[in-house]
């Protein structure tokens, strides 16, 4: 208690160009453009890191253990900041990433292909929303919700090509907008934390979270502008939205707008 | 569907999420002409059809109003994308005890089973020598009745002298369960010392067609020395246990499972040679005094198999030899892959 979003995330401006895999994949998420669109982001090292991640988890599934923790090595930090963003508390987020990884390598023999990391955040997913079931439906904008019994430290990263400025900016913002954040509703919450701070496409959120793909675009625009209107009409931090609004121009953070690819694609199915 | 939606904004008011069918989003609110924050965000994403991209893109070009709008909501969607992962206080590596705890779930199936792998293996050994002496068995028989018919005709011809054992595998035997006193000493002579074993088997093959005192005699002297065999055995405790064994395991030999019958096979292990000696009273008894009965009395073994017939007999060998082959292959496989979990679990 007494330890609130604020305090939390007086973010630790490590300002390191990522190394690592999670953090690799990070920065590419981060630059990666409109995910939610449906368009992959065709980063090189990807391939590779889905290579790599499918032959541990092969080697897991002949039981190797080894193996596995490699793969928890790769994803936990991703996993456990789904969990802590979607729980809004620390021993709960700790408690189910590591749920998350014991189901995973309990179920790893029926692992089917595909990406190794959504079947992780699908499982940390549906154990997040059992957490908070359990939980009973506490008050989304309840500050008690928001306090924090242990201080999580955050790193943030800059999006290469970014300017000094915008990289303060936007780790100022960031304090903001983490509060924003936890007073979204549950469901949306869990959908924007997947689509945008983690960068996955609506289809991909929508496997994820078991709803429709309309469902996911639905909650993803509710929660934008929700999150929007918080940051523009907090007198706190509505001047720092205009600078970094004018420091990105929007376009640039984002990658414009999209291409035809995908276009197509994302038309089909929608809110039933 | 979500319940509240965002009650602040002039534009989402109509904002009742993403229009069904996709074939064309309502671009325009029709109150004040501006785009709602559903086609802006899919904008954004580059998720709007063709049609409906391309008109909310004339649209933005127009309205300054909603390109700020846009822009607002490019910044906000590049902070969530920025936003920086929390630190691990600690590492989510699973330890073994979590690994035990969890474990792939065939694995913790078969796991259950790694108690009966001694067992297991044993059963396995035996029925491997059971094959062996069969296959054995069923050579010779054929030799026997090629011999048989050159030296013309005798009693039942075609049955093996060895016949006792087949009876053990499957219960199929023919007039030679009279002579049963070799059967225990046939299914020894692989499990035992072959070198020693191989020259009674000679002999006792060579009485085969020889008259019935003789050949009671030559199955006597093999079953004197048939303990002999079977204490020397004694080194190898599975060689003793696939002696002892041989006549008891396979009369069930179509069990898929046959962990538990196996695993009560090596207890009786040192009871193995009496086990030998009541399946061959015949020979047993003619062990301690030689000049034993011409027709030595019928076994348990012998009796089962005695209302088949000599032609039933030879099917019999081929009946045994795929239940035990098959029987085999099971095994096998359950030992190859008990091992293995034995294995990680040591390594793990």
């Amino acid at each position: 208690m007494g330890w609130r979003w604020e305090d939390r995330c007086s973010v630790a401006l490590a300002k390191t160009v990522a190394t690592g895999s999670g953090e690799g994949e990070r920065a590419r998420s981060a630059e990666a453009g409109p995910a939610p669109g449906g368009r992959p982001a065709a980063a090189g090292g990807q391939d590779w890191e889905a290579a790599h991640d499918e032959r541990l988890l092969r080697a897991a599934q002949r039981g190797e253990l080894a193996s596995f923790n490699a793969l928890v090595v790769r994803h936990e930090r991703a996993v456990h900041g789904v969990c802590l963003r979607i729980l809004r508390d620390l021993p709960s987020a700790e408690d189910a990433t590591q749920d998350t990884f014991l189901k995973a390598w309990s179920a790893v023999g029926s692992f089917r292909g595909g990406l190794v990391r959504p079947w992780l955040l699908r499982i940390a997913t549906n154990r997040c929303y059992d957490v908070l079931r359990a939980r009973g439906r506490r008050p989304a904008d309840s500050l008690d919700a928001l306090a924090f019994e242990t201080e999580p430290r955050w790193t943030s990263q800059a999006v290469p090509g970014e300017s000094p400025e915008a990289f303060a900016t936007r780790a100022d913002l960031s304090v903001h907008l983490e509060r924003a954040l936890a007073a979204l509703p549950d469901d949306w919450r869990v959908t924007i934390v997947l689509a945008d701070i983690q960068g996955y496409a609506y289809e991909e959120v929508a496997a994820m979270t078991g709803v429709a793909v309309g469902t996911v675009k639905s909650r993803v625009s509710r929660a934008r502008a929700r999150l929007r209107l918080a940051l523009r009409e907090d007198p706190a931090c509505q001047d720092l939205f205009r600078r970094f609004g004018r420091l990105t121009g929007g376009e640039a953070a984002t990658g414009g707008p999209g291409g035809a690819e995908g276009l197509a694609a994302t038309g089909a199915d929608d809110a039933p | 569907m979500d319940q509240t939606a965002a009650p602040y904004s002039q534009h989402t008011g109509r904002d009742q999420g993403v229009p069904p069918g996709g074939g064309s989003p309502r671009l325009e609110p029709p109150g004040d002409g501006h785009l709602d924050t559903a086609t802006l965000s899919l904008h954004l994403d580059g998720a709007l059809p063709p049609e409906g991209h391309d008109t909310a893109s004339a649209h933005l070009a127009a309205c300054a109003a909603c390109r700020r709008h846009r822009a607002e909501l490019a910044a906000t969607v590049a902070l969530l994308r920025g936003l920086p992962e929390p630190h691990l206080r600690r590492s989510f590596t699973l330890g073994p005890e979590h690994a035990r705890a969890a474990g792939p779930p065939t694995r913790r199936w078969l796991a259950r089973f790694l108690p009966a792998l001694p067992a297991l293996r044993t059963a396995t050994l035996v029925v491997a020598l059971a094959l062996a002496a069969v296959t054995i068995g069923e050579f010779r028989s054929d030799g026997d009745a090629e011999q048989d018919i050159a030296s013309g005709p005798s009693s039942e011809a075609g049955v093996p002298p060895g016949a006792g054992d087949p009876t053990d595998a499957i219960a199929t035997v023919a007039p030679a369960g009279r002579q049963d006193g070799g059967a225990p000493a046939e299914s020894g002579a692989p499990a035992g010392s072959d070198g020693e074993s191989a020259p009674n088997a000679e002999s006792a093959s060579g009485s085969g067609s020889a008259p019935e005192s003789s050949r009671a005699q030559a199955t006597a002297t093999e079953a004197a020395r048939y303990p002999a065999d079977e204490a020397q055995a004694d080194e190898a405790q599975a060689d003793t246990v696939g002696e002892g064994a041989a006549p008891a395991a396979p009369p069930v030999p179509a069990a898929p499972a046959p962990s538990p019958q196996a695993s009560t096979i090596p207890g009786p292990d040192p009871a193995a040679p009496a086990a030998a000696a009541a399946a061959s009273p015949g020979a047993g008894t003619p062990s301690g005094g030689r000049p034993a009965s011409p027709i030595p009395g019928r076994t348990p073994a012998a009796e089962e198999g005695g209302g088949s017939d000599a032609q039933g007999g030879v099917s019999g060998w081929r009946v045994a030899q795929v239940v035990l082959a098959t029987l085999l292959v099971w095994l096998l496989a359950g030992v190859t892959a008990l091992s293995q979990v034995r294995r990680d679990r040591r390594r793990g």
